[in-house]
């Protein structure tokens, strides 16, 4: 589209629910991995984010957002169920993190799972953090103060 | 450090590859189709009935949410009754049952939350109001609620019984749940209207161990706090398997629990009860039950009953409607004798952790605290 005064406007399309899909799939089972500590489970979790973002694809303002959105709830569904689960010993294993050889997944693991989200979707998705107090649904401010109570746990960690 | 952090977690992640095939977009495209038949249920039929299409097959529920029921369970007595299992026919069969004494699950796993009790001292079954503050897990729905004020938040409330009340509100970063036993709607508002909270940044996790929770300035009469944080020991009976012909992932499990303080709040501290789930009120063989439909959320079902004077049940169902239909006409009643039998029949590998002190003698008055000699992993010795 060429405006009169010569300028090209390059007018954004916004993306078909395929295009987010195949854009943000990977990186959406990356940032569950972060959070659920399995790759199976985070694949679930994505996997179940999708089909609801594509159930109402049609009323999304946003979808990146209410992607991450479902992401980081799914997740803690998914951390919630296996806590239930694992109370009643149906879940014939052991804890399935298997993020826990690692230091920082160790780290990572102890954290309420709300401020492990805050991290992962600062420092790993690279959210701003007005954008994570919406996927939150939290104030700005609380994940400011969520933020900088995860990072003074993961200092120790990070700091070696 | 945020560089430090950034590298650390993209190292983290660098084992993980997930590109997106087409098998992941066909199992989206099914798991879209399921939600959509799940709405569409819904729609159509609305919690309330869905809850009684269940109970229907459950508990053959006359006349709404609360209603009488008629079921094959046989009452033989609350004295000689002491577990819930299933009958064995239809392919409902026990995979295993065991005993066994330990910490409750709020205790014990309460690192991530505040939990304070009151009831009135000696009364541990009688008018209890729990508190609980814990961060909130999912965007809560609170469709068959009712908005209320708690001063400056909106609060949302829910009556699950005769005097029973549920009640949430989000405190900035912090969901605190009110779970309310015999005790009024305006006193159970009243009460959390003029809760002090101790800590006041509330962008803080709370902590169990910490200064965390409330200090009530209005606590219904005769109630008082009562200490919810000795590591009481209780004891707990189990039975689990899972449904004929159920799809992976499905499972069925009944917890037998003393009632009391610790039976009414391990359901709703273990996260067994969705904020959103649909509630309905039953009788079951002149007693009353509570039956939580979470099938929206969490894919199970979930009623609470008492058995004899002080045991309560918890049948759990990860499953679709048809199974928990199925599941409730293979529920039993069991008396003590049939109940050893059982166990002796279907003990295998005992739990571990905190319920890991099997017992398999539970006279009365070893009830609460004894433990046994039989190591971990040997239940019938």
């Amino acid at each position: 589209m060429v405006a009169d005064a010569g300028v090209e406007l390059v007018v954004e399309r916004a993306p078909t629910f395929d295009e987010l899909f195949r854009q943000r799939y990977e990186s959406m089972v990356r940032v569950a991995y972060l959070l659920v500590g399995s790759r199976a489970e985070a694949e679930d979790v994505v996997q179940d984010s999708f089909a609801r973002v594509e159930l109402r694809w049609a009323k999304l303002e946003n979808p990146g957002g209410y992607l991450h959105r479902c992401v980081v709830n799914r997740s803690h569904d998914m951390l919630r169920r296996r806590k239930v689960e694992q109370r009643f010993r149906l879940l014939r294993r052991e804890e399935t993190s298997e993020l826990q050889a690692d230091e920082l997944g160790d780290a990572l693991a102890t954290l309420p799972p709300k401020r492990r989200a805050a991290v992962v979707l600062r420092y790993y998705a690279g959210l701003k953090e007005q954008e994570i107090a919406e996927v939150l649904g939290v104030r700005p401010g609380t994940v400011k103060s969520m933020l900088h109570r995860a990072l003074s746990q993961l200092r120790e960690v990070i700091e070696r | 450090m945020n560089t430090n952090l950034e590298d650390h977690l993209r190292r983290l992640t660098d084992p993980v590859a997930a590109p997106p095939t087409d098998r992941a977009r066909e199992a989206i495209t099914h798991r879209k189709q399921v939600l959509h038949r799940r709405h569409q249920t819904r729609r159509a039929v609305g919690v309330g009935t869905l809850v009684a299409i269940v109970v229907a097959g459950i508990l053959v529920l006359r006349g709404g949410p609360t209603g009488t029921v008629d079921t094959g369970l046989a009452d033989g007595g609350d004295d000689d009754l002491v577990a819930l299992a299933v009958d064995g026919k239809g392919g409902w069969e026990v995979a295993q049952a065991y005993e066994s004494t330990g910490t409750p699950a709020f205790v014990a796993h309460g690192s991530d939350m505040s939990v304070q009790v009151f009831q009135r001292a000696g009364e541990p079954d009688g008018p209890t109001i729990f508190l609980q503050q814990t961060f909130p897990t999912d965007t809560n729905v609170y469709d068959a609620w009712s908005d209320v004020a708690i001063g400056e938040f909106t609060g949302h409330l829910l009556k699950t019984g005769t005097n029973d009340y549920r009640l949430e509100w989000q405190r900035g970063d912090d969901l605190v749940s009110i779970y309310s036993r015999g005790v009024g709607e305006d006193e159970v508002l009243t009460f959390a209207r003029e809760l002090d909270a101790r800590e006041t940044d509330y962008g803080a996790q709370p902590d169990i161990h910490g200064t965390l929770g409330f200090d009530p300035a209005y606590v219904p009469a005769g109630l008082s706090e009562q200490s919810a944080r000795k590591s009481k020991q209780v004891l707990n009976r189990f039975v689990d398997g899972r449904p004929p012909g159920g799809e992976l992932g499905s499972w069925w499990t009944i917890s037998i629990l003393e009632r009391g303080p610790y039976g009414f709040e391990t359901v709703q501290e273990q996260g067994l009860v969705a904020p959103d789930a649909g509630v309905a009120q039953v009788r079951i063989a002149g007693r009353q039950a509570t039956l939580y439909d979470e099938s929206r959320t969490k894919g199970t079902w979930t009623l609470v009953m008492p058995i004899g004077d002080d045991l309560q049940a918890q049948v759990t169902l990860a499953g679709d409607a048809a199974m928990a239909t199925e599941l409730g006409k293979h529920l039993k009643l069991l008396t003590r004798a049939e109940w050893e039998r059982l166990v002796d029949e279907h003990s295998s590998v005992p739990p571990v952790g905190d319920d890991s002190e099997v017992r398999t003698d539970l006279g009365d008055d070893e009830r609460i605290g004894a433990k046994v000699d039989a190591p971990v992993g040997d239940p019938k010795r």
